[in-house]
């Protein structure tokens, strides 16, 4: 019984894992940007995922987000409707655990519970907000509105003109100004594309660049590969000739061999 | 059971939230929208939970996050 549960808990994480990195690689532009316009029928199949997570090793975060996000819902978005979605999920949890465990919660196991209890929370209060702060940070968005107008090229009418069509490129005033000052427009593009190539797996559509048009410009447009492609990679890694697996069984194989010569020198 | 803690530091983080859709439900729609759709998200795994974990265990691991 332990060791099937041991099981059902490695295969969770070896697919979730997985299905993360295949969302996160080819998750679809989102269109869904707050939580308060999340349409109600994502909101519950997005639900039924988080009923996933009674499988043991199932995040239940986890799953919720990348569901979220293969579903075309901001990466922001929904880790706050997750957070949200804990709440009752957890309560009712909770409510049931104390249900179950209601006969031995003696005094000491009390002590345990609200140690833990504390710790939870200071460890979620510190945690969740950063988190939550992973934004697109405004210097890359500056950045990207600099290579709008370098794109764009010199402004007509003698007026340089910000490229601010989409919502998302919008920078603060004060930004905005700065970026006006710094004619550097080139130089100041090599930083973007620069930023995005290090960025690229962890941008979000906010950060990417739109051209007037609506689509990406080439330079920010992201390079694909197909499903398979990655599925052989992590197959070579796991199971190819120069896997850490495949060459501890070489190893194996070879001080077998080893010794049996030795021993047949020896007789 | 710990589990608890983390929620309370959400909801205190989220205070402001919660509080402007508690005080909206009588008036704002987008409120009543807000609280509709996180509680039928929670429809799936209640049911789920009541069906499935008999045991305390799997109830847990379905709370850790």
């Amino acid at each position: 019984m332990l060791y099937g549960s041991f099981v059902v808990i490695a295969l969770a994480f070896i697919i979730g894992g997985i299905i993360m990195l295949i969302v996160e690689r080819f998750r679809p532009v989102p269109d869904v940007l707050d939580v308060d316009s999340l349409p109600v029928g994502r909101a519950l199949a997005i639900g039924s995922f988080q009923a996933l997570a009674l499988i043991p090793g199932v995040s239940r975060s986890g799953g919720t987000i990348v569901a979220a996000m293969a579903m075309r819902v901001d990466r922001a978005a929904a880790a706050e409707f997750t957070f949200f979605l804990a709440m009752p999920t957890m309560a009712a949890a909770f409510a049931h655990d104390l249900l179950e465990a209601r006969h031995d919660l003696g005094s000491a196991r009390g002590a345990e519970i609200a140690v833990g209890f504390v710790m939870a929370f200071l460890a979620s209060a510190l945690v969740v907000k950063p988190f939550l702060q992973l934004r697109p940070s405004i210097r890359l968005r500056a950045v990207c509105l600099v290579s709008h107008r370098a794109r764009a090229g010199p402004a007509r009418g003698g007026r340089r003109r910000l490229d601010v069509g989409t919502r998302h490129a919008v920078a603060p005033p004060e930004l905005r100004r700065r970026v006006l000052r710094h004619g550097a427009a080139v130089h100041q593009r090599r930083r973007v594309h620069l930023d995005l190539q290090r960025r690229r797996r962890s941008d979000d559509a906010a950060v990417r660049p739109r051209c007037s048009d609506g689509g990406s410009p080439d330079w920010a447009r992201r390079r694909r590969r197909p499903a398979i492609v990655l599925v052989g990679t992590v197959a070579r890694n796991v199971f190819g000739r120069q896997s850490p697996l495949a060459r501890r069984g070489l190893a194996a194989e070879g001080a077998g061999a080893s010794g049996r010569s030795t021993r047949r020198s020896s007789s | 059971m710990i589990q608890l803690g983390s929620i309370f530091a959400v909801m205190w983080l989220y205070r402001e939230k919660i509080l402007s859709v508690v005080a909206g439900l009588p008036s704002s729609a987008e409120a009543r929208r807000f609280a509709f759709m996180i509680g039928l998200a929670t429809v799936p795994a209640l049911v789920a939970g009541f069906f499935f974990s008999s045991s305390s265990r799997a109830c847990s691991t379905a709370a850790s996050s």
